[in-house]
């Protein structure tokens, strides 16, 4: 008992985590009803991001734990900026979410090799020493409180207040919502702001905490487990906290099957064929209420001169 | 309170300024522009180095011909589904699964036999046979995510980017595993495939192959017949236009779904046995590490970019091309000004990243006028 809970407290909480925080950005996203086909770019991108926010303030600050936490925080907001631009374009202007999603996937990408070299360049001539969070018991408890307070917040937000309805109306239909009081665009730009901030906490704890450190195509596919996560817990909080409980230990556990004698490239697969199997077992089972079921306007274009 | 809103209208009459090809060229000159500022703020790499290298790529057109001949037949791939509303953004992993189909028939299938004897009409036979059988497994890896689609809702886009890490992991484990190579110098990869099974080199260019002009001829042309001139085609098209119209007529949309799903995977499918019978001759490991030379993620910017339409497909990927050399001759050129690690493929995706989102914001303006509202 004891070895499983020091297993969860150690060795899954950093995966664990970092997907559950990115998961729940991204449900608040697309319960607003705009497709985040963006996601693994922008999550390549937060976690070069914070590794350069913290090579360059431990240069100012010296190396510790005010630098990291400060990194964190920053590409959290970076993160909720670029998200909120996102989803603002995404909805001011009729175009596909599809293509304005990729589009930021691929910019994701290639911006995030650059931010991340320039940490490294950064690194190797100033020779700046960085603390990256240890995965301690207390860290670890520490972001498991983190984290279950998000998704807390996250629900309470969605269920409760009336942004969260509002958010939810707007991701249901956006004309209706519209017509009824609610400020369309504003409303995306807050739940890119509010998404787009978690997705850049997860990107900045995968490269401070769990990887401790930063090379080229870091994060790649990740943005895209997390995303499963989110589909598979169907957009709701309290039941995406228990998925990615499996999904994170899948993707911890993975590399041990290889002493199964599984070779390393079936063990790599597995993560990936798992998601999108149970993206499937997901949308096929009976979803009981709109509680659990897609927003029926995600991906589709907010035409505003058909308002009526 | 001052209330700053946005109205869109949709444009009843088009100018020379949206005409298509000054909309395609405006986006990609304004993509250019903003990745240089980009460049520039990160890097320090000057407007003029930027816009010199970018015009001796062009000048250097014989690099540009081998990435132009598979953009342009992935290119036509993924406009089909983009047809039919199917994001084809796997053509990576289909990519891959003609690559593989390709081997195995050349090399552990009793077809091998065939290229050890000296039949020319026969071995030619056989080549057909090879590309057509690595299409088949594009389809079939295509139809994976399609059925999803089709019967069980699932958006295709997650899908298919994770089958293609799903696919890297396959060619992988058969390069390391049963299909390892014996005469390989210690390198984990397969052996090189016989002589004869290899395409035709066309002297002068030595980055051309016959058999593969004549397939983007032949894709290009058929695709473009099947799309405007069959019912087939015109369901596809009216799949990816108005489904709720399709279903009304009494057609199944998800036969549909599957058989753009498939017909796309196959054209990319066709691409990867080309690509392995006329320029890799064999498959390497860690072959997601960029040794596919990334054309199916590349060629959806070619799709998006011709406007989905077959007609603008080869001028697309001569636009892409240009891009995507554009990182790898900058790497050459500014040897010391960028950074050591950067790899040149992290550059072009800057390019494609911004060039795409210029253009998919340009390409609504074509259609709408967007105009900002002031009330006080």
């Amino acid at each position: 008992m004891i070895e499983v809970l020091s297993w969860f407290i150690t060795s899954l909480a950093p995966a664990y985590i970092v997907y559950t925080l990115v998961a729940l950005g991204n449900l608040l996203i697309e319960r607003s009803g705009i497709l985040n086909i963006a996601i693994d770019g922008f999550f390549v991108l937060s976690s070069a991001m914070s590794y350069t926010y913290a090579i360059l303030l431990s240069q100012y600050l010296g190396p510790g734990a005010l630098a990291t936490c400060i990194s964190v925080v920053l590409t959290a907001l970076t993160a909720a900026i670029a998200y909120s631009i996102f989803t603002s374009i995404s909805t001011v202007l009729p175009v596909s979410q599809g293509a304005i999603g990729l589009s930021f996937m691929f910019a994701g990408y290639g911006l995030g090799a650059i931010v991340g070299n320039i940490g490294r360049i950064f690194f190797s001539t100033h020779r700046v020493r960085t603390d990256y969070i240890g995965t301690t018991i207390e860290s670890s408890i520490f972001a498991y409180t983190l984290t279950v307070a998000a998704v807390f917040f996250t629900h309470f937000l969605l269920y409760k207040l009336k942004l969260g309805v509002f958010i939810r109306a707007v991701g249901e239909d956006p004309r209706i919502a519209s017509q009824v009081g609610a400020n369309v665009v504003y409303i995306r730009f807050l739940s890119g702001l509010l998404g787009g901030s978690l997705i850049g906490l997860g990107g900045a704890l995968f490269t401070l905490w769990r990887i401790g450190g930063w090379s080229q195509g870091q994060g790649l596919n990740h943005g895209w487990l997390a995303y499963a996560i989110s589909i598979a817990g169907w957009r709701f909080p309290l039941l995406v906290a228990p998925v990615s409980v499996f999904f994170s230990s899948l993707y911890v556990l993975s590399p041990h099957l290889q002493s199964m004698s599984l070779p390393v490239e079936v063990s790599t697969a597995i993560p990936y064929a798992v998601s999108i199997a149970v993206m499937a077992l997901v949308s096929i089972l009976p979803k009981r209420g709109r509680v659990f079921a897609d927003p029926k306007a995600l991906g589709k274009e907010f035409f505003r001169e058909e308002r009526a | 309170m001052v209330k700053v809103g946005f109205v869109v209208i949709r444009r009843t009459k088009q100018n020379v300024l949206t005409s298509t090809p000054i909309v395609i060229l405006g986006s990609l000159v304004l993509g250019l522009l903003i990745s240089c500022v980009i460049i520039w703020a990160t890097m320090g790499i000057d407007i003029v180095s930027f816009f010199g290298t970018f015009y001796q790529t062009i000048v250097s057109y014989t690099g540009l011909l081998e990435p132009l001949v598979f953009l342009a037949i992935i290119g036509t791939a993924i406009t089909i589904g983009f047809y039919g509303s199917f994001w084809n953004v796997g053509a990576e992993g289909q990519y891959v699964m003609g690559m593989l189909g390709a081997i195995f028939l050349t090399m552990f299938s009793p077809l091998s036999s065939v290229f050890t004897q000296d039949n020319a009409l026969l071995t030619a036979l056989s080549k057909v046979v090879v590309v057509v059988f690595g299409g088949l497994l594009g389809a079939a890896w295509s139809l994976i995510p399609g059925m999803l689609k089709a019967y069980a809702k699932v958006t295709e886009v997650p899908v298919l980017l994770l089958m293609n890490y799903i696919a890297y992991n396959i060619s992988d484990y058969l390069t390391a595993g049963p299909w390892k190579g014996r005469y390989t110098y210690g390198y984990i990869r397969t052996d090189l495939i016989p002589e004869s099974a290899r395409l035709t080199v066309i002297p002068g260019l030595e980055m051309l192959r016959y058999e593969v002009l004549a397939a983007v001829a032949l894709i290009i042309i058929i695709a473009y017949i099947f799309l405007e001139h069959t019912k087939l085609g015109l369901k596809v098209k009216f799949l990816g236009t108005n489904p709720v119209a399709l279903r009304s007529s009494g057609y199944d949309d998800r036969v549909i779904t599957l058989l753009t799903a498939a017909l796309s995977g196959f054209v990319v499918g066709l691409a990867g046995s080309l690509r392995l019978l006329g320029y890799d001759y064999r498959l390497p490991y860690n072959i997601g590490d960029g040794k596919t030379g990334f054309y199916g993620y590349t060629a959806i910017l070619v799709a998006w970019l011709s406007f989905r339409d077959i007609r603008y497909v080869l001028a697309s990927a001569l636009i892409v091309a240009s891009l995507n050399s554009f990182g790898y001759r900058m790497q050459m050129l500014l040897k010391g000004l960028l950074p050591p690690g950067l790899s040149a493929y992290a550059i072009s995706l800057v390019l494609i990243g911004v060039t795409l989102i210029v253009y998919t914001i340009v390409r609504v303006l074509k259609e709408y006028t967007v105009k900002l509202v002031i009330k006080a």
